[in-house]
């Protein structure tokens, strides 16, 4: 028995230590819990620090944490450096509380960090990240505005809106989502209703997927859903009443058919472009607001499953998102309605054709 | 009527993988074993069911039915050899179950993602294909009403649930080996003066309520979800809920599912339902509902609560 339990160990260090190239590593990438196939972060962070590599023929290798949680982090991060990291890379807030603690460390002050989607914390407090500390986040409404832009271009007029918990990100999206149906409606002279929630969870449910196929099954013809694993549950409601959604962070289409596109945070570019900074030594540390100006969110590229929205529409409707003739009113603009768009002054002046239908 | 045969397919979303996995934890109490352990069953037997899916569908070896069936078959076995853990505690070692219990709650999870990131080069999340919705049978789902009920966009595992309640009905009430688990929830040491082997019985018991938990994890995650996160919500408490609520009888426990899963669609679905929508009552009212309404049943009912004398306890021989 015990030599079977010790046989069975050495093989599931086996199985969990290889990956990686030979060369010195000098591009780490810390995984969260979700790993490099994550369809997420993860793996688009991934495919860059990879492509990256590849061409320019540097030592590059993604590191699993034994534990997920700061320690794990911290302790993952130290040992990647020690394997002669010089750019790490940490994709998602996960990472925040460890960043803060490592940060302050004066061993690691050579060591270039990509932060995605979030600042550093100490114990959940923010703080400015070092100089050696690039921290991206992303205008969530821009993406979500030509979500809802593109699917009431297409024909939509019962849109849904699925988030996950009221967080200013989730937030952002939704309030971008139902503005850019708002103008779109407007241009097609419509009138259009949205259904909106916060499921309270990140994770899929029963619940869910009999509020979302409640919804389709009352009219509503696509959903937005926002906020990780409870689309798994927005999908299958869909693909039960042979309805749509839209996918949210990176490009779902493969995931679920009725997927139209995705509202992107372009993650993988975000990163390729602060290696090569980094090489080209032109990093700066700091916190960063990423949007359409650097194209930096989007929808998907594939716009086959759109009846009639063409690129053209979404190219037209994007420049001007980027040179700012189109403003997004977001989360901070009226922080006291938490999130409920009936609650908010100026959102709710500026829906003039969209009825938000809130359940939560 | 639509409004009725969607709310109808809703409540048999929650109440099937209910019904199922408290008739296992039924057996396994019925028998003098406390299984808390049915979360953790849950886990397992979906997390094996929907890997042997995965496997299967990205390879194309098997679809459909057959796939359906076989998978079933897995969940049932995994979740069976893992319930035998909590067996060997609670029986043979005579461990407090409620530890026993939490500790493969515990383990369930863990154990499940551990192996899928060992062998999915990190991917904790595992994938499938639901290809096993039926829209419709010939003959069958032209019957007035019964039809657009039961014979429409349906899963199999409905009639399969239902199959069991009555096989579970039988056994435990009308066999002779269903009389002996009984006995052995009650009073296992008459039983054993009699002849019985308790430790037989109350083996048999759990391995009854793997096999179920297993099945009901499966049964769970397959209609609502596309992949399988090692997590089924705590739908095993749940469960348990259930098997308390429906006073450890197979058909009052399938009462309590359909109570529960009817209560648990209108708290999520009341905007379709005209009369309820018209209430405009906030949101969390209506979430309420499921709890409120099984506290006050509770409070009715419990008087005639009737849980086996000897649930919970260890069997010691020696102590006649």
């Amino acid at each position: 028995m015990k030599k079977l339990i010790a046989s069975l160990m050495v093989l599931s260090m086996v199985l969990v230590g290889c990956s990686g190239s030979n060369k010195k590593t000098e591009i780490a990438l810390i995984t969260d819990s979700g790993g490099i196939n994550d369809k997420s972060f993860n793996q688009s962070a991934w495919e860059a620090v990879k492509e990256y590599g590849e061409k320019n023929d540097k030592g590059y290798k993604y590191y699993k944490p034994a534990s997920f949680d700061d320690e794990g982090y911290k302790k993952q991060i130290k040992s990647a450096v020690k394997n002669g990291a010089k750019i790490v890379v940490l994709p998602g807030f996960k990472f925040a509380n460890a960043m803060g603690d490592i940060q302050e460390d004066k061993t690691y002050k050579d060591v270039k960090f990509v932060c995605i989607d979030f600042t550093p914390t100490k114990k959940d407090a923010a703080v400015d990240p070092a100089e050696n500390v690039y921290c991206a986040s992303y205008k969530e409404q821009q993406p979500g505005y030509l979500a809802g832009y593109a699917a009431v271009k297409d024909g939509y007029t019962k849109l849904g809106f699925m988030g996950g918990i009221s967080l200013p990100a989730v937030i952002n999206y939704g309030y971008g989502y139902l503005q850019g149906a708002n103008d779109a409606a407007k241009e097609l002279n419509k009138k259009i209703t949205v259904n909106y929630t916060y499921t309270g969870t990140f994770n899929e449910s029963p619940s869910i997927k009999t509020q979302a196929t409640a919804w389709y099954n009352g009219g509503t013809e696509i959903i937005f859903s926002c906020g990780g694993q409870i689309c798994n549950s927005v999908f299958a409601a869909a693909e039960d009443t042979k309805k749509f959604s839209i996918g949210v962070d990176s490009d779902q289409k493969d995931d679920s058919k009725t997927v139209v596109t995705s509202a992107l945070k372009n993650v993988k570019q975000t990163v390729a472009d602060q290696i090569t900074a980094v090489y080209d030594n032109k990093f700066k540390g700091g916190a960063y607001v990423l949007d359409a100006s650097g194209s930096y969110i989007g929808l998907s590229s594939d716009f086959s499953r759109f009846k009639t929205f063409k690129k053209a529409d979404y190219e037209a409707e994007y420049a001007k998102i980027k040179d700012g003739t189109t403003k997004i009113l977001t989360h901070s603009d009226d922080e006291s309605a938490k999130g409920n768009p009936n609650k908010t002054v100026k959102l709710k002046a500026a829906l003039t054709n969209v009825t938000v239908k809130f359940e939560g | 009527m639509n409004i009725v045969y969607f709310l109808f397919a809703q409540t048999l979303l929650f109440a099937i993988p209910l019904m199922i996995v408290a008739l296992g934890g039924m057996f396994s109490e019925r028998s003098g074993v406390v299984n808390l352990a049915l979360e953790g069953i849950m886990i397992i037997g979906g997390f094996s069911g929907i890997f042997y899916m995965n496997f299967m569908q990205t390879n194309d070896i098997m679809h459909g039915m057959p796939l359906l069936f076989t998978a079933l078959l897995v969940s049932a076995a995994v979740g069976c050899l893992f319930s035998m853990l909590h067996a060997f505690a609670a029986v043979n070692l005579r461990a407090d179950q409620t530890i026993s219990g939490t500790a493969l709650n515990m383990l369930g999870p863990a154990l499940g993602i551990f192996i899928a990131k060992t062998l999915q080069d990190g991917q904790q999340n595992i994938g499938f294909t639901n290809e096993f919705r039926i829209s419709s049978v010939p003959v069958l789902s032209d019957i007035p009403v019964l039809g657009d009920l039961f014979f429409k966009n349906f899963y199999i595992t409905t009639f399969i649930a239902i199959a069991i309640l009555i096989i579970s009905y039988f056994f435990l009430m009308k066999t002779k080996t269903g009389l002996r688990i009984r006995s052995c929830g009650e009073n296992p040491q008459a039983a054993d003066a009699a002849g019985i082997s308790v430790y037989k019985i109350r083996y048999l018991g759990v391995g009854l309520s793997g096999i179920l938990g297993g099945m009901g994890g499966l049964i769970y995650i397959l209609p609502i979800s596309t992949e399988f996160t090692c997590s089924v919500d705590g739908y095993g408490f749940l469960a348990l809920a259930v098997l308390i609520f429906g006073n450890w009888a197979p058909l009052r426990i399938a009462g309590a599912a359909f109570f529960f899963g009817i209560t648990k669609t209108l708290a999520y679905a009341y905007g379709s339902v005209p009369f309820l929508a018209h209430l405009a009552l906030p949101d969390t009212v209506y979430k309420l509902i499921p709890y409120v309404a099984t506290l006050i049943l509770l409070a009715f009912t419990s008087k005639n609560s009737a849980a086996p004398r000897a649930d919970g306890v260890p069997y010691d021989k020696s102590k006649r």
